[in-house]
């Protein structure tokens, strides 16, 4: 008696996958991208069938391209906990390269790189935990509402989103100049132009602060404050500051050393470290953990009349100015003299 | 104010003070060509004879290498105030460091031989009374208002001068120099170079260490044009002067076959008035020359 038991329990588990395939067949979407007509081999850009999953119906027809799909578009029933080629979540779609939208003549693309976030500051870590910050950590909006809807505020959110985690750096922008004016009974008028968290500091690939991190971050003046900024950018010439940092000097100072990094005020607020009363700490004190000038007085601090004026003041040389005048003036006797010559030989 | 301005205002004048040699030098050229002395000198080859005997090997090196980390200082050191390129800084710190480095033996050894060595050849570059009385008709040979100048020994009284004030200028260029390094502390002393050379001293006196850092990196700027200005004239007056001992020095040629054999004689060269008077302090020193001992 006991030789049949495994005969029997042999033949329990059968009819017990039997019935569950059958089950799960009649419960498969019939648009799921796991839905392969038939049991082919995986191929690398293919999906990717579940394992264990019954075969697809053949007759079920293949979706249309997703990501160009127009507005409006009724959306897919993805299934979003199950991995595909070896991703899941959003990465599903995101992680094809070529997820892209049509907007105009441009095209955009969604792709974001496998592992970007995994080496960036958001990966797994000692204070993001070990699955690091999820894509719905910024992408807040996203987070219950999947498939997208046609969200255009997307962008800000998950700009903005990082004051919920930092918390002291956000209390310390709310402060500043690039904070909007939210004061009840005025209207910021350069709201539009003010910039998120994530226009300084990116997005996907926030680098970790370590010291390549940083070096990183240095070197990236223009990216973070000049493409805004662009005027103070240019000026930023003088000797041993801009004209060295702006042709990537590792120690020469970037923007934030001087200027400081969430709390940016304008120069005449008296807070500023760039304003007059406070340029002994900003240049002599302890900035950013290290100390460029020791023991500055007011003789020494007032060459940062110069960082951001080089090329005005050397305008303003008479010597420089007289040389500039005689040089275009030879320049345009030798062209009339040519012009004239040339006159000659019709 | 000053620093701002000043700054400014050495590179205006720098800046138009240098095109301005050059083109005095071209002139200067000119004027060589027109009294014929271009015509005598690169077409029919007679250049001044030396009576002292052919400069050996280590001695060009020594000037080649010299005159190597000088322009490789000038050329990183205006990088490092003016950075035409993108991403050398630190390399071209470097680059400074190490000429510096080179530079600095060099003064100290040359020092060594014109006063510590058996040689002390100081004496050549003595400027004598003879030299002084001497100095008009030198200084009318160059602005062609005179056909010859007058023998007194190695070298006339306008090399000497200059390359008496090469010394000083090294010094303070030396110090000048390390007295910008405010970062780097040195070993068991505990104290920066910039303390230890201006930060205990100007520094109080103007009030800031670090204003005394930024007037020695004036001070450094200054002689760096010096440099830049002295030794475009000394390169071009040993071309279009004795373009001949010009290429023995760096090895491109030699000078006349009589010299080589150590038979010739300087003051009977064209564009060499005979020697005046004995002068025992240079026939001493000419008795024992640097070149005869290396």
């Amino acid at each position: 008696m006991y030789r049949r038991v495994p005969l029997v329990v042999t033949g329990g588990l059968l009819l017990a996958a039997v019935g569950l395939a059958g089950a799960a067949y009649a419960a498969a979407p019939t648009t799921s991208i796991n839905t392969t007509p038939g049991q082919q081999p995986w191929v690398p850009g293919q999906p990717q069938a579940q394992p264990g999953a019954a075969p697809a119906k053949k007759t079920a027809p293949s979706p249309a391209p997703r990501s160009i799909a127009p507005a409006g578009t009724k959306p897919y029933a993805l299934d979003f906990t199950l991995p595909t080629l070896g991703k899941s979540g959003c990465m599903v779609c995101h992680g094809d390269r070529n997820l892209i939208r049509i907007k105009g003549d441009q095209y955009i693309s969604y792709f974001v790189p496998e592992g970007i976030i995994e080496g960036s500051a958001h990966g797994p870590g000692k204070k993001t935990g070990p699955a690091g910050v999820l894509c719905t950590g910024c992408h807040l909006d996203f987070a219950s509402t999947t498939p997208h809807r046609n969200n255009d505020g997307w962008q800000r959110t998950a700009k903005s989103a990082c004051r919920a985690c930092h918390t002291l750096e956000d209390d310390a922008f709310g402060k500043g100049e690039h904070a909007i004016n939210d004061r009840p009974g005025q209207i910021d008028t350069k709201a539009d132009k003010k910039p998120l968290c994530g226009d300084c500091h990116g997005a996907h690939d926030i680098r970790r602060l370590d010291a390549e991190g940083q070096a990183d971050l240095h070197g990236n003046g223009w990216q973070v404050c000049g493409r805004c900024h662009q005027k103070e950018w240019d000026s930023y010439s003088d000797y041993y500051h801009g004209a060295a940092y702006t042709r990537g000097a590792p120690d020469a100072p970037a923007c934030w050393d001087c200027h400081g990094s969430h709390l940016i005020l304008p120069s005449e607020d008296r807070r500023s470290p760039t304003n007059q009363g406070n340029l002994a700490a900003t240049c002599g004190g302890d900035t950013a953990g290290k100390t460029c000038h020791t023991k500055v007085n007011d003789d020494f601090l007032s060459y940062s009349g110069l960082i951001h004026r080089k090329a005005a003041i050397l305008q303003e040389n008479w010597l420089y100015s007289f040389i500039k005048k005689t040089q275009t003036g030879i320049s345009d006797a030798l062209s009339n003299i040519a012009d004239t010559v040339r006159s000659w030989f019709g | 104010m000053i620093l701002t301005h000043v700054n400014v205002w050495l590179d205006v004048v720098f800046f138009t003070l240098y095109p301005i040699i050059l083109v005095a030098l071209g002139v200067h050229f000119l004027g060589n060509i027109l009294t014929g002395r271009a015509y005598r000198r690169f077409v029919k080859w007679q250049w001044p004879e030396h009576e002292h005997p052919p400069i050996k090997a280590l001695p060009k090196f020594l000037h080649f290498q010299h005159l190597a980390c000088i322009g490789l200082l000038v050329l990183s050191g205006l990088y490092i105030r003016f950075p035409f390129f993108t991403g050398g800084r630190p390399f071209m710190r470097g680059v400074h460091y190490f000429a510096m480095t080179v530079v600095i033996v060099n003064l100290i050894w040359r020092l060594w031989f014109a006063y510590g060595s058996r040689v002390r050849d100081y004496r050549e570059f003595v400027v004598n009374r003879r030299d002084i009385t001497t100095m008009p008709q030198v200084v009318m040979y160059y602005l062609f208002m005179k056909p010859s100048k007058p023998h007194l020994g190695k070298y006339n009284v306008m090399q000497k001068g200059t390359y008496i004030l090469f010394v000083p200028m090294l010094i303070l260029q030396a110090l000048t120099g390390l007295a910008l390094l405010e970062f780097w502390k040195l070993p068991y002393i505990g104290m920066t170079p910039s303390d230890l050379l201006v930060g205990w001293w100007l520094g109080p006196m103007i009030g800031s260490t670090s204003l005394a850092v930024a007037y020695a990196r004036i001070a450094h700027y200054v002689i760096n044009w010096l440099f830049i200005i002295i030794v475009t004239i000394h390169v071009y007056l040993s071309v279009s002067e004795d373009f001949a001992a010009f290429l023995d020095f760096f090895g491109l040629g030699f000078l006349d076959k009589r010299h080589a054999q150590g038979k010739a004689g300087h003051a009977t060269a064209p564009g060499h008035t005979p020697m005046p008077a004995p002068n025992a302090a240079v026939d001493d020193a000419r008795g024992l020359t640097g070149s005869d001992l290396l």
